[in-house]
């Protein structure tokens, strides 16, 4: 559930506040670039996803469902967008290119977790829904319902989501 | 290994090597401020359209900056009276139905049309397993949304003509939008609204004790005289205001509105049907969205946001 505050910036937001939708574009915006650098692996397109998450979210505030926390609402487009553009560019991206090899894992990589850069590195390996899964519960603090909620994939396969990932994790970092 | 996973997954966040933009925050509440000049046409008719149904208050001079930007399209208004929906069929799709709904004289502009100003006869609507709306109650509310949409562009002549009044300048001008008058005299008016706040509903009554001796008076672009209002006639209302208004044009709501200070200035006849717009709005994206037939989603239709990130 949204705080009371944040109700009132959102109403606001929805009356075409745009100083209102502003400060909850602050209160969000590190948390959407870090989770779509976390799926994408480029910084320059996590910003451009992030900026576009929140122009989506203004446009389809009137669809946010109050019963949600409106993060969980951002981490949602914020994924299908970084999905998509993966999808999208997977083809444009060179054969060596990093994320171009994610999508196809398993792949050898470093033999000990020696430095964050390394575990950073094999996260980079995984497909692109368990690094989305990886990143919202354990970056970002969401529940597997939250989750599931974001993905619209049910409990049940997130939690299997996150299991293979982390076996995917220990092989790469054996 | 386990616990080393866990414990670099829970205390190591994978950070990019580089900070957001400083000028993250200004970039989009630029792009919010100023869209291509396409969208344009369409982000004003939707926010109008949605501060028609939530917001009473709007200043004369956006109103007027908001038909320069839709040009003549606004100017050729046609009434609500022609405007007819039918049951055109029902297909089944994963968790949900496909509803279609042929019309007749109704266009809504949308994600789906948005710059190409198509006239749209057909539309199409998914319902998902759980809700409770029928098939007919899907028709009703397309019927009410595309009345709703005609009415948004009659007020915006209503408005026109407003601004042109010197006592309507300067000043703010508030919209009731669907309305039932319980009660009319030659001095005042009685409404009733249903405004969507929230994700509820609420019934609120407003009485404005005075009515502008020139008030203008329309059924969808009929002109009438106040003498053709009677109680149970649905109409959409606007107002003059001075004062408090002004200082709370933006987080003002109708039932906290003074109206000691507000003069009715106009007051247009609605379609009965126009009500069930309302409902679109409480039932949009929570158990139906509006899809158009598309090859790039599994049930063969895409909403708003799959249609446009394939466009």
């Amino acid at each position: 559930m949204q705080n009371k505050d944040e109700a009132e910036l959102i109403a606001r937001s929805l009356d075409g506040d745009h100083v209102a939708y502003g400060v909850l574009v602050d209160r969000y915006k590190n948390a959407i670039f870090y989770h779509s650098f976390a799926i994408v692996h480029n910084e320059d397109v996590a910003e451009d996803i992030a900026q576009e998450t929140f122009i989506t979210a203004y446009y389809k505030l009137d669809h946010y469902n109050a019963q949600y926390k409106l993060s969980t609402w951002l981490f949602k487009i914020a994924t299908n967008k970084a999905l998509d553009w993966l999808r999208k560019h997977r083809h444009e991206l060179s054969v060596d290119d990093e994320v171009f090899d994610s999508l196809a894992s398993p792949h050898p990589g470093p033999q000990q977790i020696s430095t964050s850069q390394e575990l950073h590195d094999a996260v980079g390996k995984l497909m692109p829904r368990y690094r989305a899964v990886i990143s919202l519960y354990y970056w970002q603090g969401l529940s597997y319902e939250e989750i599931s909620d974001t993905l619209k994939v049910p409990v049940g396969s997130i939690r299997g989501w996150l299991h293979r990932a982390k076996a995917e994790l220990r092989k790469e970092l054996s | 290994m386990k616990s080393d996973l866990e414990t670099f997954l829970k205390n190591k966040h994978l950070e990019p090597r580089r900070k957001l933009s400083q000028d993250f925050t200004e970039n989009i509440l630029h792009k919010l401020e100023n869209p291509p000049q396409e969208d344009r046409f369409l982000h004003f008719k939707e926010l109008f359209t949605m501060n028609l149904l939530k917001k009473p208050a709007t200043v004369v001079v956006a109103i007027v900056a908001c038909m320069a930007l839709g040009g003549t399209s606004y100017a050729a208004v046609g009434g609500w009276s022609g405007i007819q929906a039918f049951f055109g069929g029902e297909k089944k799709v994963d968790n949900a139905r496909i509803v279609t709904v042929n019309t007749d004289n109704c266009t809504i502009t949308s994600a789906f049309n948005v710059g190409t100003h198509n006239k749209q006869s057909t539309y199409y609507y998914r319902v998902i397993n759980n809700s409770k709306l029928t098939n007919d109650n899907i028709v009703h509310i397309a019927k009410g949304y595309c009345e709703s949409s005609v009415q948004s562009q009659t007020t915006f002549n209503l408005q026109s003509e407003l601004s042109k009044n010197p006592l309507n300048q300067n000043t703010v001008v508030g919209n009731y939008v669907d309305s039932i008058v319980t009660a009319i005299s030659g001095s005042g008016i009685t409404i009733r609204s249903d405004w969507p706040i929230g994700d509820s509903i609420k019934t609120i009554t407003q009485t404005f004790p005075q009515i502008a001796s020139d008030v203008i008076v329309y059924s969808g672009t009929q002109r009438l005289s106040l003498n053709d209002i009677h109680v149970g006639d649905h109409v959409s209302l606007s107002y003059r205001a001075t004062g408090d208004a002004l200082t709370h044009s933006e987080t003002i709501r109708p039932d906290e509105v003074n109206t000691k200070d507000q003069v009715v200035v106009s007051i247009s006849k609605n379609s009965p049907d126009f009500t069930a717009a309302v409902d679109y709005q409480k039932y949009n994206g929570k158990e139906f969205e509006q899809v158009v037939p598309c090859s790039t989603h599994a049930d063969g239709f895409c909403n708003a946001e799959q249609y446009l990130s394939h466009k």
